[in-house]
């Protein structure tokens, strides 16, 4: 019965192994390169005891919050300087075309590198993931050009769940009865492209750890802490 | 003496500023009469109600709003925004001064489908534009779907879902529980075996049990939703009775269906269902239709000019979608959608030429010459695609009638000595000359 409840409790923990490299040696952009920050796409769910999953705009809400500071202030404390975009109010055929393309090329990184063999592509065998120069056209028309334009753009989505109180008592309810439930977790996908050039200079996957709530300020900055770890910037 | 909403649609008739939602008032009754109960539904939403902060609502409208945006910048969405500015502007007229809360879409996917998310984004396909004959059945439609919206539908159905589920999951929880520690005091691996599989058997009853009621929910909430189309057609001046022709012709396209198993599934509810879903609905329609009007069926006049005027509306975009529907592979199904738009005998040229189109590809016994008729028909046509000589030609060449394949085929490069096509049509015209 231990032995079982341990095995639940461990089972979200189990970190996804990265075969391959996630990221291109760059040499460390200068003080005051611009970093332009898209707005995260963050669904939060609530988990209940029947297994749906209630998304909860506020839970979102209160990540998007803590996570964007907690970017900023790791990113600020090295010198750069933050400048903000929202994706979903772009409206310009070409620039949407050019998310759509990022989307598309994060979900190719994501396959070749997560997807445990099935998704991997043989000759891919160095970090080389590309937009393309269209890439430039997410830069804000008003900074396009200008000496601060923005240099890289930072992309964060983060999709999860978070148990409700009765779902953690049946896992527990369960887990003495022998039975595993599956819990709650939340994951990050992180990735940073060169607008000049379009290429795509680090992409990350991490699921959550235990104990971690990125819904609040301290466990965001420990999160985006993690996160950062290999981040080239 | 006239029913208060035929009476205040035809004051609206006169004056279209009036916000026909103002007259929205459905007789519960006679919905009652018809055997749709709708004493259980929400209220209707107020202008512009938006979800409560925190709720469950809030979060879902969240969600729908990220799908608005993937919809609203897809590939399939139609490049042709006139068409969807058309399709708004029937809800305007059913919705009035409320259509910005009903914001469609028009995609480009050759099936039958409207659908509404909770936040009142909706999508249209362009399998469902060439399934209408006319505004007023594309306003049931559109009715139809704002009633799912302003009566909060999908809330509840998620609401009553997972009400259903908690007493599913108990019941599974626990005999699963009883099977782990049976299985755990069983003597031998096939023992404990046979227990886990004799009681996955017992849960996938109470499962599906509990999906059976799910969908019967979301069936009663369809026959409600078909009430709301009747009267938001109604109250936009629109004849109230086109619900009952599509869902008519919409048993009869699953019957024209080449594959058996198509023809006998879609016309029930689901496979817990005893009684042919459409059938029960129209006949609620028929029966609501009769309560409203003193048991007189309402009628429409002027349906041929109706259908023309439609017609007329979608005849721009007539042959892609014909073109996309040979793609769902089911020519049966194809062919039944374009003899129905034969009718009135307008556009015979495309009409008939897609029909050959299904006949030669779907290439039964009888098919060939059959497609040879269609395409000739077309030919008759003013409209007929300059192809069509091709596919004449295409046809003799099969059945070995060298003079009539070589003829075709030579009108085809005379009438279009540009095509892509023309210089393999050309090489082989030479050898059939050999």
């Amino acid at each position: 019965m231990v032995l079982a409840f341990g095995l639940i409790a461990f089972a979200p923990t189990i970190s996804l192994a990265q075969p391959i490299p996630n990221h291109v040696a760059i040499e460390r952009p200068m003080s005051g390169t611009v970093i332009l920050a898209m707005k995260a796409d963050i669904t939060l769910s609530e988990l209940t005891a029947t297994g749906t999953a209630d998304p909860k705009l506020e839970w979102a809400e209160n990540a998007r919050r803590h996570i964007e500071q907690a970017i900023s202030a790791r990113l600020t404390a090295q010198g750069y300087v933050i400048s903000r975009a929202d994706p979903t109010t772009i409206t310009d055929d070409a620039a949407l075309q050019v998310l759509k393309l990022n989307d598309a090329v994060d979900a190719s990184i994501m396959s070749h590198a997560y997807a445990y063999g099935t998704g991997k592509l043989p000759t891919k065998t160095s970090f080389d993931w590309t937009i393309g120069e269209g890439a430039s056209l997410l830069i804000p028309a008003d900074a396009r050009g200008a000496a601060n334009a923005p240099r890289y753009a930072l992309f964060v989505k983060v999709k999860g769940s978070y148990s409700s109180g009765a779902r953690k008592l049946m896992m527990i309810g369960a887990a003495i009865g022998g039975v595993g439930i599956p819990m709650a977790s939340q994951a990050v996908e992180a990735s940073v492209v060169d607008l000049q050039t379009g290429r795509v200079i680090w992409h990350k996957f991490e699921i959550v750890g235990l104990g971690v709530d990125i819904r609040t300020e301290a466990g965001a900055k420990t999160h985006i802490e993690s996160l950062f770890k290999d981040l080239p910037l | 003496m006239q029913k208060p909403a035929k009476f205040l649609s035809t004051i609206l008739a006169l004056n279209l500023s009036l916000s026909p939602i103002a007259t929205y008032a459905i007789d519960v009754n006679a919905a009652k009469i018809a055997g749709v109960d709708l004493s259980r539904e929400n209220p209707l939403r107020s202008n512009n109600q938006q979800p409560i902060a925190n709720s469950l609502e809030a979060g879902i409208w969240s969600e729908a709003s990220k799908v608005e945006l993937k919809a609203s910048t897809s590939g399939e969405r139609t490049s042709h925004r006139e068409l969807e500015t058309y399709v708004q502007s029937v809800v305007a007229r059913i919705l009035g001064a409320r259509s910005m809360e009903v914001r469609t879409y028009v995609m480009e996917r050759p099936f039958f489908n409207a659908s509404v998310a909770p936040n009142g984004y909706t999508e249209v396909w362009t399998g469902l534009l060439l399934r209408v004959q006319s505004e007023d059945e594309l306003a049931f439609v559109l009715g139809h779907e704002a009633g799912h919206y302003l009566r909060s539908h999908s809330v509840q159905t998620y609401q009553e879902y997972k009400d259903r589920q908690a007493a599913t999951l108990a019941l599974s929880l626990l005999l699963t529980v009883a099977a782990a520690s049976a299985a755990a005091n069983a003597n031998s691996i096939g023992a404990a075996n046979n227990i886990m599989n004799s009681t996955s058997t017992l849960i996938d009853i109470v499962y599906l049990g509990s999906l059976a009621s799910f969908l019967g929910y979301n069936r009663d909430k369809e026959a409600a939703a078909d009430i709301y189309g009747y009267d938001f057609a109604l109250s936009g001046g629109y004849y109230p009775r086109a619900g009952e022709n599509i869902w008519r012709r919409q048993i009869d396209e699953t019957a024209a269906s080449d594959e058996e198993r198509k023809r006998r599934s879609p016309t029930r509810i689901n496979v817990f269902g005893s009684h042919p879903l459409e059938l029960e609905r129209i006949e609620a329609l028929r029966k609501y239709d009769m309560e409203l009007n003193q048991q007189n069926q309402s009628a429409s006049s002027s349906d041929v000019q109706k259908r023309a005027d439609y017609r007329n509306r979608i005849r721009p975009y007539l042959s892609n979608w014909l073109r996309d529907d040979l793609r769902r592979r089911d020519f049966g199904q194809t062919i039944f959608v374009i003899n129905n738009l034969l009718i009135d005998k307008a556009d015979a040229g495309v009409l008939n030429f897609y029909k050959g189109e299904a006949l030669r590809l779907r290439g039964r016994e009888g098919d060939f010459a059959s497609a040879l008729g269609a395409y000739q028909e077309a030919l008759l046509a003013q409209d007929a695609p300059v192809e069509t000589n091709r596919q004449i030609g295409e046809i003799y060449r099969r059945q070995d009638k060298k003079p009539e394949a070589l003829a075709a085929y030579k009108a085809y490069v005379a009438a279009a000595p540009n095509a892509e096509d023309a210089w393999i049509i050309q090489d082989l015209i030479s050898q059939l000359e050999q």
